[in-house]
């Protein structure tokens, strides 16, 4: 200790983002849930479009009605539903794991001012899944390109639209999970709810009266966003875009609230 | 050095530090001495900006902890134990840290060599004993070569080995003429340890003195006296500022002059003893009377 530093050093933006980095690909749980995610989804495509006409859904038509199952595109990237939970869940751990370690009083005794550790969280854990999800999408489309002959070639009209996409959402419901873990604080609480949002309130909003209960579910982070994720979409549903910016904008209001939160609570 | 001017924090109604107005000075070691719940920890929280006082100020080398564009070499802190992820490594945890905080590469081996951890850095912090987790603890708080370290029951947990080495490692922070400021429940340690110190119970400030004036002042220094004619010896020692107990039975215990001049006159009067000590009083007997009105949680019956 009776040597002090030659050079003064600062922290950095980029700094930052090495420190968030360093944290989440130190823990074992980050490797499994993107290697997880990545595999479950290509496998789950592989089955979904090898299976097909075979008397599953994709031959008979069946299923909830906001699923196109004689879709073979849909087919090939309904892994998403698994990725998306998995996923999820290592945006709401990577900060609740914060909280519950103890290591957040760390983290914000060397930056105290928490807002940019909020932001540099959200980036390179956006970064991350959005490559692992990209990959993901482009090997279930290929995968399933390779098992079926009715597969849109990336060409045609939509159909990259819907594979990037895919990678999109999935990075967007992992930051929703981000902001879950930063506004509760606990694990079991924003998993519970991030379930809850994408999952259950879907389910429950088709129980809802035709007349207006679409214009409600349409709303809801999962469908709003899944509407990107459509070749073509009904008149319940967002355009693409425009469904893809609503979830965005829960994204940015979870991360907002946080960071406001963050501002007046003790760590 | 640490300036707290009126610091309070309130959770609903409780208060837990309540108008604390206290200097901790660089260069020496200062022991934060309470009893559990005095609000030490809250105090220390509130120094680290990681707690929001509901009045007065915390500073730190002159300003609040958050307003330091390069806070971990202003402070580096140990808050309590095991403040650690299980899942991650100890020197992924300490570079975590390092790259945010944009110091040196070489700091990270500096201080794993200095808790010697230096062997079980690559191993998961999930498998440490309490021990080597508070080793790492004191580990992060000395990453960026602070000015001030503030430790929060460091000798918690560790082996006699353990607390030989916080006890020199404070002694030679201060001496570098970093502020050291460091709590314990373990009064003699403190004893040992702490040059000066602050004592709180139940969110006051209750003693801002040295350790040696704090021992005085509680009862302090007496003589025990041994003798078979203790009541003739008493009654030639009495006078001003001179307070002569008996506990026993021949036994006096006798404050306010030093052995010299009660074995002078106790042989003048040709009165035999068979016992003269100089007694100190320990901490413990010091904080106990201190804060004997300020325990939040005691139990019924005080032990003698």
């Amino acid at each position: 200790m009776t040597t002090t530093l030659e050079t003064p050093t600062r922290p950095s933006t980029a700094g930052l983002l090495r420190g968030e980095w360093i944290k989440a690909r130190s823990l074992r749980s980050t490797w499994y849930v993107l290697a997880g995610s990545l595999v479950g989804m290509v496998l789950l495509g592989l089955l979904f479009t090898s299976t097909a006409g075979d008397g599953g859904p994709g031959g008979n038509g069946g299923g909830p009605p906001s699923v196109d199952f004689a879709q073979p595109l849909t087919l090939a990237l309904a892994g998403y539903n698994l990725a998306q939970l998995a996923l999820g869940v290592l945006g709401v751990l990577l900060v609740t794991g914060e909280y519950t370690s103890g290591t957040i009083r760390s983290t914000f005794a060397a930056t105290p001012r928490r807002w940019p550790v909020v932001a540099a969280k959200a980036a390179v854990l956006g970064g991350v899944v959005l490559v692992t999800s990209t990959v993901a999408a482009l090997a279930s489309y290929a995968v399933g390109s390779a098992v079926t002959d009715g597969m849109p070639g990336l060409g045609d009209d939509g159909v990259l639209r819907v594979v990037l996409g895919t990678a999109l959402y999935l990075t967007a419901i992992t930051l929703l999970g981000s902001a879950l873990g930063w506004l509760l604080r606990s694990t079991a609480g924003a998993v519970a709810t991030l379930f809850g949002l994408v999952f259950l309130l879907p389910i429950l909003g088709n129980l809802l009266p035709a007349d207006w209960g679409p214009d409600v579910v349409r709303w809801l982070p999962s469908s709003a966003g899944g509407s990107l994720l459509r070749l073509t979409t009904t008149a319940d549903q967002f355009a693409p875009w425009t469904g893809f910016a609503v979830l965005v904008g829960y994204v940015a209001v979870g991360l907002g609230a946080a960071v406001w939160r963050l501002g007046t609570r003790d760590a | 050095m640490i300036e707290l001017r009126g610091l309070t924090k309130r959770y609903g109604d409780r208060l837990a530090v309540d108008d604390v107005t206290v200097t901790v000075q660089p260069g020496v070691v200062t022991g934060f001495l309470g009893p559990n719940g005095a609000g030490k920890s809250t105090t220390m929280r509130m120094v680290l900006g990681l707690d929001r006082p509901t009045a007065g100020t915390a500073l730190v080398n002159g300003k609040p902890y958050a307003e330091h564009r390069d806070p971990l070499r202003q402070v580096g802190a140990l808050l309590e134990a095991r403040a650690l992820h299980p899942g991650r490594t100890a020197r992924a945890h300490l570079q975590s840290l390092a790259a945010t905080a944009g110091l040196p590469k070489g700091r990270v081996d500096t201080v794993l060599e200095l808790s010697g951890l230096t062997g079980v850095a690559g191993k998961r912090v999930g498998g440490f004993s309490l021990g080597m987790g508070q080793r790492l603890g004191v580990a992060t708080a000395l990453l960026g070569d602070p000015a001030t370290v503030v430790l929060d029951e460091p000798v918690n947990g560790l082996d006699p080995d353990g607390v030989l080495w916080i006890r020199t490692l404070a002694r030679r922070l201060a001496a570098e003429g970093r502020t050291v400021f460091f709590s314990s429940h373990l009064m003699a340690e403190m004893a040992v340890t702490a040059d000066h110190l602050v004592v709180m119970g139940r969110g006051r400030l209750v003693a801002d003195v040295s350790t040696a004036e704090f021992l005085r002042r509680a009862g302090g220094d007496g003589v025990r006296v041994r003798s078979p004619r203790a009541a003739e010896l008493a009654a030639l020692l009495a006078g001003p500022d001179i307070t002569v107990e008996s506990a026993e039975t021949g036994v006096l215990l006798v404050r306010g002059v030093a052995t010299e001049v009660i074995g002078d006159r106790a042989a003048a009067a040709g009165i035999a003893l068979h016992e003269l000590t100089a007694v100190q009083a320990s901490l413990e007997e010091a904080f106990m009377t201190l804060t004997a009105d300020d325990r939040e949680y005691r139990t019924e019956e005080q032990p003698a």
